[in-house]
């Protein structure tokens, strides 16, 4: 074997290399640089905008979780504790008793309490409500819309692209700051 | 919807819009509207799009007028538009609500000013839409119960995982990458990457769901190149950044113990085939133009196909849509039998870490110190990345061929970019149909020609009603994502050319090796050829070093 | 015949490809049909058959509309000489019966309540507190505010006094005309056997019948209720139900008028719809139904602006028994005369 260094080719594609990654690494740092520019420290999460939700039904299908991690949430301040409500009950109840066949909510998520003559308290099971948002319809169509849909972030699981939000049709998901990870209406 | 849309000079837009009836309302004086700005005389590229509904909401009207002149100021400034093009956006936005032909500005003087003033536009909707939530009444207070004093519950906000936490995700993350270059490079321990692995595969499989990961993260970093509303989150950036930098020094040391993906492709991995090189370097283009996908889509702001589409995950969650899961559970299947499949021909960022180990400062050696050429090791590699030595010289005449085909390769790949590029160009108006908001405005012009009943309350419908709510709005936000799928489609062409043209070149490329090693591209570093190599027992004392095969000849250094 | 094995002869092949390119195209097209087809959503609140009328119940036609000139429009009223007053943003205009504008008073917030005197004097409720203003637009007064969650959304003027319905704290207060209140009505009293007004949203109205009684709306009751001046519960009715001839959701009526005759015009949100009742409250007709307002009907359902805190209806009655609707949603005022 002769040794010839000016003609040996591994020193050429050490060359080669060497100066491949000198320039990826510079790219990398320029990239890292932009990025940081304009990177966050606080990361995004999925969320709802109650304006903007048309009540499809989408958020009970469409999460990549079996159970959604979209619930239905009840900002009690905006509610008017009505003894018809029209979130709770079917559109023609029976009777306005807690009897299933008058329930509006398919699982039966939504507790009714007495409270006082003639206002009851409306409250959501969350682990039986499955984020179809009829009960929000109802509410929101008679009511003064204290039920809307929310991501609890106790069980969305942060996908990067939110499964639903791909198949929104009020285009109501959008990204928001971890620090305020809720879309709640404002109350009074 | 090009059928529909007709174009027409925005002079004749702009007095349709005028010439409308108009409730009277307080509107504030609009210097120049309805004179056109003499830059504009040229500017041939106005859609005219469907007649606006007759009533809009009032209230709606009422804070565009209010609004649009802060609007266009505020655009003016932070975007460095010229007057004219803000007055012609305004313009276009005033006329919402009116019946009239309303003007959408749709093509672009220059390609820069395209992607700017499609950020302008949907600026100018996102304020649009939050004027109009911003006029919600003031709220009535609950009643207050004056018998039982109940107290008002307050609605929970279960809290998002603690900064804390994620910032530990990227400490985890260093210490396992350096873990494994040890492992790789120092131990020469399969044992021990074979349980950093397991450890991998628990916390940021099964623990932390897979996301986050850094095989989608150079979607988020495009985003955050392309769409100066959205902020890669840090630890989004660092998840990128440091497996490819490892790369660059230690080859793919991420695959190899880190990556939950390839941790659980490996714990099944029972019985590998060889895959024929013809499929194992057809498939392995697959990667590549799936990154290129991957990154034009998420350019557009559109999505995450590499998250949406990826085929491990469900297994982490244990729970998915039944195709995701189908498509998991076959390849586990096939992983089984083919080592890695979804690392080798699938995972994009896989793409990225291989072409950074092919510039590695260090590299994978089977053997500690010389090669015998015993063809252990190969028979070792279940991912097909050993590669045998070249036989020594070749004959000077044989290779004239050989480099006259290579010239051509080499010219081939230009015509094959360009080429990509004109088929991109031909796809973009179908892609963008990808995009939610292009669908619904297709549907929604086809509505207008042949009705169709999609039923009470399906998404169908409800999108369609937002789209009748406020048609203007969306069909210019349609334009919009239409120009940047154009752009994306462009670039996507030309990279499947490009990738497409360096595959031929490589494959015709002489490399020249003396020892059986692997490749520095497509070894995942994940250390199954140490012990297979006689020189390599040796080193560590579980075999003698006269029983060594071969010529006899001795280990050079005795480490034992 | 036995056939020797052999490849595929050429018109086999055709064949062949054809009738599985059939097969492709038939499995594609259904594939591609099915996709299309929109699921029916399981989870629907479906009210849409309820939102058509029955049109022999329309007892009205409209003869003609015009627009309130500011948005958030929200409140009727007639002034005796038959001008109409129109509040709608921070203002109340006055327009002729037909439709022209007239004097515009400008106010620091929108009006939520508004009536006239038959000296012409326009008493203006405002969220917390009342302003009186003389024909010519001038302010005359300014009343305190009452209560911390005043609230008001109605008001009656009763020989000397002025009753203001106080939504915000459930309850009726009189007030002579300088503007000093004497006395709260209607507050829950059992021994009184005063049910209390049952108000989940701002919509409590109080108007003055001919038989010298007050009725007011509770729409948590979903009924009409009649008080004396003095605050005793008198009568009520009024039935909960989707169906055309009861008070549909969870609280309607939202607003109610008197015809010349002394018969009901009441006004529904959610299904937004205009009905008049007999004096005893029994269902005589519809004057506009559902379908009329579709833009009202869509503000509450599914793709509104917010949620239905939006929509509603108001409507006021003249001595000729033409009836002006106000539609909260599109700010449309529209003039209904009864069918010939």
């Amino acid at each position: 074997m002769t040794e010839n260094p000016t003609n040996d080719p591994t020193s050429r594609r050490t060359f080669l290399r060497n100066g491949a990654r000198i320039a990826a690494m510079t790219g990398l740092g320029a990239l890292g640089g932009v990025l940081a520019g304009r990177s966050n420290a606080d990361a995004w999460v999925w969320q709802i905008d109650p304006q903007k939700c048309v009540r499809c039904g989408n958020c009970a299908t469409e999460c990549v979780l079996e159970q959604s991690a979209v619930k239905c949430v009840h900002s009690y301040a905006i509610c008017g504790y009505c003894n018809l409500c029209t979130g709770y009950f079917e559109p023609e109840p029976n009777a306005l008793t807690t009897a299933a066949e008058n329930q509006l909510c398919p699982t039966a998520a939504i507790r009714r309490t007495f409270i006082e003559d003639p206002y009851y308290e409306y409250s959501i099971d969350e682990d039986l409500c499955i984020g179809c948002a009829k009960c929000v319809e109802g509410c929101t169509r008679f009511g003064n819309g204290s039920l809307f849909l929310q991501i609890r972030h106790d069980r969305c699981v942060r996908c990067n692209e939110c499964a639903i939000a791909r198949t929104c049709p009020g285009d109501a998901f959008r990204r928001v700051p971890a620090s305020q990870p809720y879309l709640l209406k404002e109350t009074h | 919807m090009n059928r529909l849309l007709q174009r027409s000079r925005h002079e004749e837009a702009l007095s349709q819009s005028d010439g409308s009836t108009r409730p009277p309302s307080p509107q504030p004086a609009r210097s120049g509207r309805g004179r056109i700005p003499r830059r504009f005389q040229k500017c041939r590229e106005l859609e005219t799009i469907v007649e606006g509904p007759a009533n809009q909401k009032p209230a709606m009207r009422h804070s565009l007028s209010l609004n649009l002149p802060l609007v266009a100021a505020d655009l003016r400034r932070r975007r460095g538009l010229g007057v004219s093009r803000v007055r012609l956006l305004t313009s276009a936005a005033t006329a919402l609500g009116f019946k009239a032909r309303t003007a959408v500005w749709r093509n672009f003087s220059s390609r820069g000013g395209s992607v700017r003033a499609s950020l302008a536009t949907i600026t100018l909707l996102f304020l649009l839409l939050f004027a109009c939530s911003a006029l919600a009444d003031q709220r009535f207070p609950p009643p207050d119960f004056s018998e039982t004093n109940h107290e008002l519950p307050t609605t929970t906000t279960p809290p998002v995982r603690a900064l804390w936490l994620h910032y530990l995700d990227v400490a985890v993350l260093l210490g396992a990458m350096g873990l494994a270059v040890w492992f790789i490079y120092r131990k020469r321990s399969r044992r021990g990457l074979f349980w950093l692995s397991i450890f991998s595969l628990a916390y940021f499989g099964f623990w932390r769901k897979g996301c986050v990961c850094a095989i989608g993260a150079p979607q988020n970093v495009i985003l955050g190149l392309f769409d100066p509303n959205y902020t890669v989150p840090l630890v989004v950036t660092a998840f990128f950044i440091i497996p490819l930098v490892f790369a660059l020094f230690a080859g793919r040391a991420f695959c190899s113990g880190v990556c939950p993906h390839g941790a659980l492709q490996d714990l099944v991995l029972v019985k590998p085939v060889k895959v024929p090189a013809w499929l194992e370097h057809t498939l392995g283009v697959i990667p590549f133009l799936f990154l290129g996908f991957g990154l034009a889509f998420a350019a557009t702001g559109t999505g995450f196909p590499i998250c949406r589409y990826d085929p491990i995950v469900p297994i982490f969650r244990l729970n998915g849509p039944s195709l995701l899961v189908a498509l998991a559970a076959a390849t586990l299947l096939i992983g089984m039998f083919v080592g890695r499949p979804y690392c080798r021909f699938l995972c994009p960022y896989g793409a990225l870490l291989k072409v950074a180990a092919l510039a590695s400062k260090w590299r994978v050696r089977v053997t500690p110190d010389i090669c015998t050429q015993c063809q252990l090791c190969e028979h070792s590699c279940p991912f097909g990345a050993m590669r045998e030595p070249t036989p020594g010289t070749v004959e000077p005449k044989l290779l004239v061929p050989e480099r006259r085909r290579l010239g051509w390769l080499v010219l081939l790949v230009p015509v094959l970019i360009a080429g990509g590029v004109w088929i991109g160009g031909q796809l973009a108006v179908p892609m963008a149909k990808l995009n939610p908001t292009v669908e619904l405005a297709e549907r929604y012009l086809a509505q207008k020609t042949a009705p169709v009943d999609y039923g009470v309350m399906t998404p169908e419908a409800l999108s369609l009603q937002r789209a009748e709510h406020d048609p203007e709005a969306l069909l210019l936000a349609a334009a919009n994502w239409r120009e940047r799928f154009k752009l994306a489609c462009l670039l996507f062409g030309g990279w499947v050319g490009l990738v497409l043209g360096i595959k031929l070149v490589s494959l015709s490329l002489r490399t020249r090796r003396t020892d059986f090693e692997p490749d520095r591209g497509a070894c995942f570093a994940c250390a199954r050829c140490f012990r297979s190599c006689p020189q390599e027992l040796v080193r560590i004392g579980q075999m003698p070093a006269s029983e060594l095969p071969g010529t006899g000849v001795a280990p050079q250094t005795a480490k034992t | 015949m036995k056939k020797e094995f052999q490849l595929l002869d050429r018109r086999e092949f055709f064949r062949d490809a054809a009738k599985a390119a059939a097969v492709a195209a038939t499995v594609g097209a259904a594939a591609r049909a099915s996709a299309q087809r929109a699921r029916p959503n399981p989870f629907a609140y479906d009210v849409s058959h309820l939102e058509k009328t029955d049109s022999k119940l329309i007892s009205h036609e409209e003869i003609q509309r015009w627009r309130a000139p500011y948005s958030e429009a929200r409140r009727l009223a007639l002034a005796p000489g038959g001008e109409l007053l129109v509040a709608s943003g921070n203002y109340v205009t006055t327009f002729s019966a037909e439709g022209e504008r007239g004097l515009e008073i400008a106010l620091t917030e929108p009006a939520r309540a508004l009536t006239v005197s038959e000296e012409g004097l326009i008493y203006i409720g405002l969220r917390d507190h009342i302003e009186v203003f003389d024909a010519k637009g001038q302010r005359q007064a300014t009343w305190d505010s009452p209560a911390r969650k005043t609230w008001f959304t109605g008001l009656a003027l009763v020989k000397d006094e002025v009753i203001a319905a106080d939504a915000g704290n459930r309850v009726l207060l009189r007030y002579d005309r300088a503007g000093k209140l004497l006395d709260r009505l209607g507050a829950r009293d059992r021994e009184r056997n005063v049910p209390g007004f049952t108000v989940p949203s701002p919509h409590l109205i109080v108007r003055l019948a001919p038989d010298g009684l007050l009725r007011v709306n509770n729409p948590g009751r979903h009924r009409v209720e009649a008080y004396s001046l003095d605050g005793d519960f008198v009568l009520a009715w009024g039935q909960p139900g989707m169906g055309i001839r009861t008070f549909c959701g969870c609280c309607n009526p939202i607003n109610f008028t008197l015809l010349p005759d002394g018969r009901f015009v009441t006004c529904e949100k959610g299904l937004p719809r205009v009905k008049i009742y007999s004096l005893q409250g029994e269902f005589e007709s519809v004057v506009a139904g559902t379908e009329s307002f579709p833009e009202n009907a869509k503000a509450c359902a599914s793709r509104g602006l917010g949620d239905c805190t939006q929509g509603g209806l108001d409507a006021v009655a003249d001595a000729q028994g033409r009836i002006f609707i106000l539609d909260y949603v599109t700010g449309e005022i529209r003039v209904m005369k009864q069918k010939a």
